[in-house]
C-alpha cells in the first residue's frame, strides 16, 4: 500500500522532520507533497490525490484554519484527514483547534511514536511493512 | 524577572533535551562568545530572543534535521522553530493569562560585536557552546 502525503508548513525545516518521522514509520511507499501555506496545500490537494495532510495553523497567505475550511467547504475532508502540528499548547486553545474539522491535533515537541500511532489509527496496520524489531522508540522531534 | 527567566530557561532545557536529545551542562572555564545568530518573538507582553554562536547553531540544526549537511538558511529556520516552540510551551504553562496570537519568530544575524550583557538574560550550556536567552517586560 503507498500513501500520498502533504506536509503544509512554511518551515523547511519542520516539514523535513515530519517526513522523517513518517519515514521511520516502516511505510514501504509515501509520496510526500509539501507546501508552504494553506493556498498552496489546498491546490495541491484540489489537483492530487492526497490520503493524509499535516498541517502548521500559522502560515502566510492563508493560515492553517483557513485552509482547514476550505477543504471542507470544497468537500475534501470527507475523504482526506488533516492532523494540526502546533507549538501551542494553552489548554483553551488545544480545544477551539480540536473543535475544528481536523482529524487530530499534535503539540510540539512529539515524539515519532505520535506520528506512528495516528497513522496506524487512520490507515491501519498494513501499510506498515516494519519488522518488530524495527526501532523507533525513544525518538523525539 | 528571575522567576521568569528561571521559567524560560526549564521550558528551554526540557525542550532541547526531548527534542534535540541535547544536554545542559555546566558552566565551562572558558567559553567562545561570539554570537551569530538570533531568533525572537516581540510582543508588548512577551519579548524572548534566543542567541548562539556559529558552531551551537549548526549543532542544533543538525540534530534536528537529522543530517551533516546544513547550511545557514537551515539554522536560522531551526532556531525560529526552537523559538517557537520554547514560547509556546513558555505561554501555555507560564501565561495561562496571555489570550492574543503568540507572533511568529523572526530571525537575524548579529554583528560579531554583539554583546547580551545589556540585557536580563540567563546562558543555558551545550558542548560547551552557550546559548544565551534574552527576556524583557
Amino acid at each position: 500500500m503507498s500513501l500520498s502525503i502533504l506536509i503544509a508548513d512554511d518551515s523547511s525545516s519542520m516539514r523535513k522532520v515530519l517526513k522523517k518521522a513518517v519515514s521511520m514509520c516502516g511505510i514501504a511507499n509515501v509520496r510526500f507533497l509539501e507546501a508552504n501555506n494553506g493556498l498552496e496545500a489546498l491546490e495541491i490537494a484540489k489537483n492530487e490525490w492526497v490520503d493524509l495532510i499535516f498541517t502548521d495553523i500559522n502560515m502566510p497567505e492563508m493560515d492553517g484554519l483557513t485552509f482547514i475550511d476550505k477543504m471542507h467547504q470544497m468537500g475534501l475532508l470527507s475523504q482526506t484527514p488533516i492532523i494540526i502540528i502546533t507549538s501551542e499548547t494553552r489548554e483553551d486553545e488545544l480545544n477551539s483547534l480540536r473543535n475544528t474539522r481536523a482529524y487530530d491535533v499534535i503539540t510540539k515537541p512529539f515524539r515519532a511514536e505520535e506520528i506512528n500511532k495516528h497513522l496506524l489509527n487512520i490507515f491501519g496496520e498494513e501499510i506498515f511493512n516494519a519488522g518488530e524489531d524495527e526501532e523507533f522508540e525513544g525518538c523525539d522531534f | 524577572m528571575r522567576e521568569k527567566m528561571k521559567n524560560l530557561r526549564d521550558v528551554t532545557s526540557n525542550i532541547l533535551e526531548n527534542m534535540f536529545f541535547m544536554y545542559e551542562e555546566t558552566t565551562p572555564d572558558q567559553y567562545d562568545q561570539t554570537y551569530k545568530y538570533c531568533a525572537f518573538i516581540n510582543n508588548p507582553s512577551l519579548k524572548v530572543r534566543i542567541i548562539v554562536g556559529e558552531k551551537l547553531g549548526s549543532l542544533l540544526c543538525k540534530n534536528f534535521l537529522g543530517t551533516d549537511e546544513v547550511n545557514e538558511n537551515d539554522i536560522l529556520d531551526v532556531l525560529k522553530e526552537i523559538t517557537n516552540m520554547i514560547v509556546g510551551n513558555y505561554v501555555g504553562k507560564y501565561m495561562k493569562d496571555f489570550h492574543k496570537n503568540i507572533p511568529v519568530p523572526c530571525s537575524v544575524y548579529l554583528p560579531k560585536e554583539y554583546n547580551p550583557d545589556s540585557f536580563e538574560h540567563d546562558i543555558l550550556f551545550y558542548e560547551c557552546l552557550p546559548l544565551c536567552l534574552v527576556m524583557e517586560d
